[in-house]
């Protein structure tokens, strides 16, 4: 399955500002797709998709901030520029605190713009990478046999071989071979580097 | 200015110290008006006026700092940035008597905790630092009246 390329995509009631962002988008080559309603993006957008999202702060119906707030609680990664005709400083911040990477205010540069734009889409790429690297590993340690699993919480628990051997009523040398065997299958090239992919497989966010 | 109902914050435990707060704001009144304003929730300011004094009297266990954004000496984003070089991640919140959206950004894109323009500042400022100090359980709406 190919995946579709990082795309802007555009979220304005007004058409005028709709058209004039695709068009400078589309000059500096960037794929764009808009939207007339928080409602519509919500309902088309899928969640893995990677891309920026530039939205307007102020629609009818539901808003910019409101949309956040809905991508948020569906865990969406997507970076968010928001784009004010007459903002305010509790406005910023608020949508600030709520994981906005960016906020602007009309009239602005279109390379001011578009700067920001790309400042989102280099963030966004970073997170979904390290996003694939996590699932990565989640992979590799379900694929480990459950004595292996065993040995690695016990390991990356900090204890030696000697009392995971005592641990689980083997020898000792059976411990180090399911160790040796845990590194291998994590592809760990280091006790420090294990335990580091055992804390970022348990992170939620 | 810091005029308030201090009971209504006076449910704290009395026998744990007292958090500790550090502030930096060039204005006098202010910081007096945060040291009673703090001490109605139970927590204790040190008040510098300049972001070198606030730097050279640091203390760790600190549990925010409240900096003004136009200090004499730096910026309150500056003061926020010094911090993280050293290795200090205190939640930072940014006073600001003169203080425009883009500021506002740059400040949050810094890391900042929140930026909160001074005429409307002491119920978001005692929630927070309620809430990072265990003392004054009421939220930010709670507090709006």
């Amino acid at each position: 399955m190919k995946e579709k390329p990082a795309t802007v995509f555009v979220v304005d009631d007004d058409e005028a500002v709709r058209t004039s962002l695709r068009l400078l988008l589309k000059s500096v080559g960037l794929p764009v797709e808009t939207f007339e309603s928080a409602t519509t993006f919500l309902e088309q957008y899928d969640g893995n998709r990677a891309g920026c999202l530039v939205l307007d702060i102020r629609m009818p119906g539901m808003s910019g901030l409101d949309l956040q707030l809905a991508l948020n609680e569906r865990h969406s990664i997507l970076p968010i520029v928001f784009i004010t005709g007459h903002g305010d400083v509790p406005m910023a911040v608020e949508a600030m605190q709520a994981g906005a990477v960016d906020f602007i205010q009309k009239p602005f540069r279109d390379q001011d713009l578009i700067d920001r734009i790309n400042r989102g889409l280099t963030k966004d790429g970073e997170m979904r990478e390290a996003l694939r690297a996590r699932d990565d590993i989640r992979v590799r340690i379900s694929e480990l046999t459950p004595r292996e699993r065993e040995v690695l919480d016990l390991v990356t628990a900090g204890k030696a071989n000697k009392v995971i051997a005592g641990d689980l009523n083997v020898s000792q040398r059976t411990v180090e071979i399911h160790r040796a065997r845990v590194m291998e299958k994590m592809n760990a090239n280091s006790l420090a580097h294990l335990v580091r992919m055992v804390i970022e497989a348990q992170r939620e966010d | 200015m810091l005029m308030m109902s201090r009971q209504r914050y006076m449910h704290f435990d009395t026998d744990q110290p007292s958090p500790v707060v550090l502030v930096a704001d060039p204005d006098d009144e202010v910081r007096a008006g945060l040291r009673e304003s703090l001490a109605s929730i139970g927590v204790q300011v040190r008040g510098y006026r300049r972001g070198a004094d606030l730097l050279r009297g640091i203390e760790s266990q600190a549990a925010c700092v409240i900096t003004e954004l136009k200090l004499e000496d730096m910026t309150g984003i500056e003061l926020l940035s010094q911090l993280q070089a050293r290795g200090l991640d205190l939640p930072v919140i940014l006073l600001a008597s003169d203080g425009d959206v883009e500021t506002a950004v740059e400040a949050m894109q810094a890391g900042a905790l929140d930026f909160i323009e001074k005429c409307n500042y002491e119920r978001l400022l005692l929630w927070h630092v309620g809430r990072l100090t265990d003392r004054g359980a009421l939220g930010p709406v709670a507090l709006q009246a």
